[in-house]
């Protein structure tokens, strides 16, 4: 049994270092996995761009016409006119490169209105009303 | 004076206090070292998920009363500590308004003094795991 003592405690050394070790590297795996989902949104919201093109008035209120200019699909979120929360959204989707309405009903704008539209990456787009 | 040695049996047993001793500073040691690094990374790493963005905010020159449109575009759950007004803290929420992924709150604030026309005005938001969401705004004439 002479010498039973240097191997177990060789043994309890390893066993320790290596769990320090997988501790350290399982928290910067885990920070390095998050740091390239953080890079892949910041690199989705630069590639989102959204336009107001154009705002028709019609019997049964507005029509926002939204172009997505960007090159990913963009997620709108909520309408804003005049600051105020008008509408929120859940899943209204745009392809890169399309255009599609979003209707206010009941709600005719004017002149001088402000409106705001604003997707889910935190990008938003804005117009005043010149012409209706 | 003839010096005696101590006995087999205290040397052993010192041997193992010193080592027994030893082993103790040395594994506090490591494991308050790697608990800090664990912690940094593990901390960080949940801060680099939170996102938040002021989607809306209307500032009247004239007026003390603004609306926050708040909304988490992080890819975890926020928990909104204070606003602060131009580094003035408006609302301590203590960890009150917890806003999920994609969720939008409106928060009023009455602000202390009413802004002159074109004065820039700073929000910054805190949340609980230290992130601070700075935004400056410009009243409105």
């Amino acid at each position: 049994m002479r010498g039973s003592s240097t191997a177990l405690g060789a043994m309890l050394f390893i066993i320790i270092s290596t769990t320090i070790l997988m501790m350290v590297l399982t928290s910067m795996m885990n920070y390095q996995q998050n740091l390239k989902t953080y890079m892949k949104r910041m690199s989705r919201k630069l590639e989102e761009k959204i336009e107001i093109i154009r705002v028709n008035v019609t019997d049964k209120g507005t029509e926002i016409y939204i172009l997505n200019s960007g090159s990913t699909v963009t997620n709108i979120r909520a309408i804003y006119l005049n600051h105020i929360l008008m509408k929120e959204l859940e899943e209204y989707y745009i392809p890169p490169g399309s255009i599609r309405k979003i209707v206010l009903n009941n709600i005719k704008v004017k002149r001088g209105d402000y409106i705001k539209i604003a997707t889910n990456m935190g990008n938003t787009a804005a117009t005043i009303i010149e012409d209706i | 004076m003839k010096s005696r040695a101590i006995s087999p049996i205290i040397s052993d047993i010192l041997l193992a206090v010193i080592i027994v001793s030893m082993f103790t500073i040395i594994y506090s040691a490591s494991t308050s070292i790697t608990g800090n690094i664990s912690t940094y990374f593990w901390g960080n790493s949940e801060k680099l998920l939170e996102d938040l963005t002021i989607e809306e905010a209307f500032i009247k020159a004239g007026n003390r009363t603004v609306t926050l449109y708040i909304r988490n575009v992080g890819q975890i759950t926020t928990i909104i500590e204070n606003i602060y007004w131009n580094n003035t803290k408006m609302e301590d929420l203590n960890g009150k308004l917890t806003l999920k992924v994609g969720e939008l709150t409106a928060i009023k604030i009455k602000l202390p003094s009413a802004p002159g026309p074109y004065t820039p005005q700073t929000v910054t938001i805190t949340t609980k795991l230290g992130n601070r969401y700075v935004e400056v705004l410009v009243s409105n004439p």
